[in-house]
């Protein structure tokens, strides 16, 4: 399936950039280059052998990460990419900090302390925040903090905490909510199962049972909805970075959309197709980890 | 608890039918011409002449967003029912027939659950260009990937339903036992699926509307208008508290609904 996927977005990528809008050497070239140098291009680019030698190519090249080069940036797609990326994963791994701490770590410690309420309401403030999209969001954050208390830099400044805070906020809203509320109902159905009360009659206390019994078996089902999350987060960071001014992936796509720039657009999707195709294939092992009935040649396998 | 449900679907309700008589019927309504510019009057906060303030054009927020509606909707309707059409038609005659079929769809369907839908969507309307027509067909022909699975599920579990295999025994040809006894047993599904549907697309198409992949200025869509709050935030907050109220309290109401037909209908 994920080889599947991956060809399928080769393909789509193949066909915007060779296929679609007309030549795609005038595009590289630009309106006006002459018809020479036009076949010149084509000849050379190898625009004039069949489809299949052509999309065999581009895969080639795709595998050499060598992406073309970038139609409005003049530069080659792959190190623009790179350069750009480490924006992104900054704001992603904050906003995975965010996502952990308020859906995992903040509940299991206030259900340890025994200030259920105080979950409680926490979470039905996610639920009611995650009704808005993530550019709402964005851009909701931006306006009171920035605009009307003044506590922000309206323009993002990449060396203050408080502006990756607020977009990494901003990011991190739905995972959080969808989470929390995953985690809860599996901690739920984990410290009322018949080990937990076997637990119990065996005298053991509620911290114990809720750390050494239940948790390993309710985190499979918020693990997905975090893995899922991730792959959330590296769509959402589209919006975002926009909202915010971030200059990461999101921003360059953004920037290939204004500019019709369709090699810089088709690397982006290739990157995004690849990590998103990288978690789930992570999120799989994982959880064979963590839980023995999926592994395969197991007796309790389903 | 379950009178305080009622009561916000009641609120949901009301809201989703407001907004959508207020698109069908913006044009009539004595609102400011949302293209009217008026420098005059420029970024000038919420009164009761302009009861959203104006945007940086001078142009009445509040008429804007209830005009941005219309196309909106419109969009969100299209591509809904489009990818539901494909969905209810695949999923039902796939999950209801089995063999080689139902595997080679479901083959098709795990494919395309791989791939990141916003990426595809961005990639196939930047490169073939925006119009309301390429919006609904594009968004509409790579959403119906969820719901058909839901649908084949059930299907193929009414497959060998009692009430099936009457209509077998009486002889009745395929296409009437699809249409007359599977359709009506699924109606509920279809609802909820419609629902949560409309969600991802409004959420979608705001969003490209917001970085302009989406009908061309001076057109009004609610993501364009959030794209314009963002440039006037510390001057002209109303246009991005007003347009954020609107789109989220439309989400909002839209799963509130979908939560009611999934506990009731």
């Amino acid at each position: 399936m994920l080889v599947g996927g991956l060809a399928l977005i080769l393909l789509v990528s193949f066909y915007a950039i060779y296929r679609l809008p007309g030549d795609p050497a005038r595009m590289i070239l630009g309106p006006r280059a002459s018809a020479e140098s036009v076949a010149e291009f084509r000849a050379a680019a190898g625009l004039n052998a069949p489809v299949w030698q052509q999309f065999a190519r581009f895969v080639r090249k795709v595998f050499v990460l060598d992406l073309g080069e970038s139609l409005s940036y003049r530069r080659p797609v792959a190190s623009l990419l790179a350069e750009r990326s480490g924006q992104t994963l900054r704001l992603v791994g904050y906003a995975l900090s965010l996502l952990a701490g308020f859906a995992i770590v903040l509940p299991l410690f206030l259900r340890a302390v025994g200030l259920t309420l105080v979950d409680e309401v926490l979470r039905a403030l996610w639920a009611g925040l995650s009704a808005a999209p993530p550019y709402v969001l964005a851009l909701l954050t931006l306006t009171l903090l920035a605009g009307v208390l003044q506590v922000l830099p309206a323009v993002f400044d990449p060396s203050r905490a408080s502006c990756w805070g607020a977009a990494a906020f901003a990011l991190a809203v739905y995972p959080t909510a969808l989470t929390s509320r995953l985690f809860k109902d599996a901690l739920l159905a984990a410290t009322a199962s018949e080990y937990a009360v076997r637990a119990r009659a065996q005298g053991f206390s509620e911290a114990y049972i809720l750390f050494r019994e239940a948790l390993v078996n309710a985190l499979a089902a918020p693990l997905s909805a975090i893995a899922n999350g991730l792959a959330y987060f590296f769509t959402g960071t589209f919006f975002v970075e926009v909202a915010f001014g971030v200059g990461g992936i999101g921003s360059l796509t953004y920037d290939a959309i204004r500019n019709k720039d369709i090699t810089l657009l088709a690397g982006v999707c290739l990157l995004f197709a690849a990590v998103i195709s990288a978690l789930s294939a992570t999120l799989d092992v994982v959880q064979m980890l963590l839980n023995p009935r999926l592994r395969r040649g197991h007796a309790g396998r389903l | 608890m379950r009178g305080a449900f009622r009561l916000a679907f009641r609120v949901a309700a009301l809201w989703l039918a407001f907004i959508v008589l207020c698109s069908l019927l913006a044009p009539w309504l004595p609102l400011p011409d949302p293209l009217a510019v008026n420098l005059a009057h420029a970024a000038s906060p919420p009164s009761l002449a302009h009861l959203a303030g104006t945007d940086e054009l001078g142009r009445d927020v509040f008429s804007r967003l209830l005009h941005a509606a219309g196309s909106t909707l419109q969009i969100v309707a299209g591509a809904t029912a489009l990818s539901l059409g494909i969905a209810i038609l695949l999923g039902m005659v796939v999950g209801f027939r089995g063999g080689w079929p139902d595997v080679l769809v479901r083959l098709g369907v795990d494919l395309l659950w791989s791939v990141p839908f916003v990426v595809f969507v961005v990639l196939i309307v930047g490169v073939v260009g925006v119009s309301k027509l390429t919006l609904i067909a594009t968004i509409g022909v790579i959403n119906w990937v969820g719901p058909a699975r839901v649908i084949r599920a059930e299907a193929a579990r009414l497959r060998d339903a009692d009430f099936v295999t009457a209509a077998r025994a009486y002889g009745y040809p395929r296409r009437m036992i699809l249409l007359h006894e599977l359709l009506p047993n699924l109606r509920r599904s279809i609802l909820t699926l419609a629902a949560y549907g409309a969600i991802e697309v409004l959420t979608l198409e705001t969003g490209l509307a917001f970085v302009g992949l989406s009908l061309p200025a001076p057109a009004p869509t609610w993501g364009g208008m959030l794209a314009d709050g963002l440039s006037y935030f510390s001057t002209a907050w109303w246009i991005v508290v007003a347009t954020s109220a609107v789109i989220t309290a439309t989400l909002a109401s839209l799963q509130v609904a979908a939560r009611w037909v999934e506990r009731t209908a």
